[in-house]
């Protein structure tokens, strides 16, 4: 069978969706996440009925602030994903939920960027979470692409049990191939997107097939 | 009371140098508290006529605070601004050294007071306070001043996605300078009793350092510039009867090191006791605080 709902135009909504069903699976009664993340991975997580709070804008605080600064204890979990409205103030608290109260940290992913245009990239969730990521010293447990917590999630959601029987269709070496390798799955790259055949080549993490696009699946 | 030397000479260490380059937090206060013994070192200090410079990365304060500091705190009424070298004046002087006023512009992420410390300087930027979001469509019309030459980038509690792109695309598509005041990787406040660590400079500049591939120019310590720049600007040092003290291996001493100088580390910051016997280079002295330098 085919993944196909991981395909390009629902790949941020399935990486939200997989990281609200992972967390609520992790929460127990009472306890919440202080999230970093867009308007649409809020609703996705209150969908799931994950609880969360420091959604949003924050009031910047200079360094004295924070002496003051009180957490909720209830919090157990940070979560990062792509947060437009992500401050050092923000990532300041989401710091202190992890290294001073012991909160574990989750993140959407970790694509440091994504293509604009031929010309201009713009910064990924990789970038904007790099912060916490330096001061941490690690990017926390990533739930989407690469990852292959990604893939036990969906296969657990889906009933999925043969891994034999399972296809990863993608265009991107670094995140659907990649992903497909890790989770021990066959992938196929499409040279419809960001890969062309060179691309194949000169990566270490090659693809059980190369079709030209998913017209050739058939 | 000085807890380890490497020195072999019997001079009390305040004989030994003429120059006492010292850093600020940690060393003289803690959170506008001043640290055990700070009063004394710096009334001998003052009474044998040495010449003392603060040298501090933190750029969330202006010269003329810190001055405060020092008469309120410290009682030192009169330390001339030449001596009080923050990263910002480093980089102001930096800047000024270099810049074309008339067409060069400076994209500024920082603290208020990191641009206080330019206006004085006379270098006009933009870009500090709060910066809405831009969506894909926003950015694909945004247009590159190209006259920004220059990036600066410091701890900004307002720093954000969007600080980010306009930072990243004036480096990538101007070729502007990708300057960095410090490195810090964290900074302390205080926390009941203790200290609260949290994220410094090195956590604004990770993100942007990622995505650009060009080394970004250090101002602040370790790297030796402000030691060069305080030459430059004011007149040699004899670098042999100098002497740098501060509660940082990675940043104080790290800088002592590369300028050639001696180093003396305080226990009452930043390293603990503990960590001393770990680093890959001795400072000269270890001692529990400034007022070691009067043993």
């Amino acid at each position: 069978a085919a993944l196909g709902h991981t395909g390009k135009s629902s790949g941020i909504n399935a990486e939200y969706g997989a990281c609200a069903m992972y967390m609520r699976h992790q929460l127990k009664e009472g306890e919440k996440i202080f999230l970093m993340g867009s308007n649409g991975f809020s609703s996705v997580l209150k969908e799931c009925g994950v609880e969360a709070v420091g959604h949003g804008v924050h009031e910047p605080m200079d360094l004295h602030s924070f002496s003051t600064f009180q957490p909720d204890p209830t919090v157990k979990f940070v979560v990062g994903g792509f947060d437009p409205q992500l401050t050092h103030t923000k990532m300041t608290k989401a710091f202190i939920y992890v290294r001073e109260f012991g909160a574990e940290y989750i993140c959407t992913n970790q694509d440091l960027v994504c293509p604009l245009s031929s010309s201009r990239l713009l910064p990924g969730t990789g970038a904007v979470l790099a912060g916490l990521t330096a001061a941490l010293g690690h990017t926390g447990k990533v739930i989407g692409k690469p990852s292959p917590i990604f893939f036990d999630i969906v296969a657990r959601e889906h009933g999925i049990t043969d891994k034999s029987r399972v296809l990863m269709v993608g265009d991107n070496l670094l995140t659907d191939i990649q992903f497909a390798a890790n989770s021990g799955i066959d992938s196929a790259v499409v040279y419809t997107g960001v890969t062309k055949p060179k691309d194949v080549t000169e990566s270490a993490v090659k693809p059980t097939y190369c079709l030209n696009s998913v017209a050739e699946l058939l | 009371a000085v807890v380890s030397t490497q020195s072999t000479g019997a001079k009390g260490i305040i004989d030994q140098f003429s120059t006492f380059l010292i850093d600020c937090d940690g060393v003289l206060w803690t959170s506008e508290k001043a640290v055990k013994g700070a009063r004394r070192a710096l009334d001998a200090l003052v009474k044998a006529e040495k010449r003392v410079i603060l040298v501090t990365n933190n750029c969330g304060r202006t010269v003329s605070s810190i001055q405060r500091m020092m008469d309120e705190i410290l009682g030192i009424p009169d330390i001339p601004k030449r001596d009080v070298i923050t990263s910002g004046v480093a980089t102001a002087i930096y800047l000024k050294n270099r810049m074309n006023i008339e067409k060069e512009k400076v994209y500024l992420i920082a603290q208020d007071a990191f641009s206080k410390t330019l206006d004085d300087y006379g270098i006009s930027h933009f870009g500090l306070g709060p910066q809405p979001f831009r969506n894909t469509v926003e950015w694909g019309e945004f247009e590159v001043d190209p006259s920004v030459k220059y990036v600066v980038v410091s701890l900004d509690p307002d720093f954000n996605h969007s600080k980010l792109t306009e930072a990243y695309l004036y480096i990538t598509e101007n070729n502007a300078e990708y300057i960095v005041p410090d490195v810090d990787m964290f900074y302390s406040c205080k926390r009941g009793d203790g200290t609260r660590k949290i994220p410094g400079t090195h956590s604004v500049q990770a993100g942007l350092s990622a995505m650009v591939e060009k080394a970004p120019t250090p101002i602040g310590k370790p790297s030796r510039f402000i030691f060069d720049m305080i030459q430059e600007e004011y007149g040699p040092l004899d670098g042999g009867r100098t002497l740098m003290i501060g509660d940082s291996y990675e940043t104080d001493m790290k800088f002592g090191f590369n300028c050639g100088i001696a180093t003396a580390l305080v226990l009452s910051g930043n390293a603990k006791k503990e960590d001393v016997e770990g680093f890959e280079r001795q400072p000269d002295f270890v001692m529990d605080d400034i007022s070691g330098i009067l043993d």
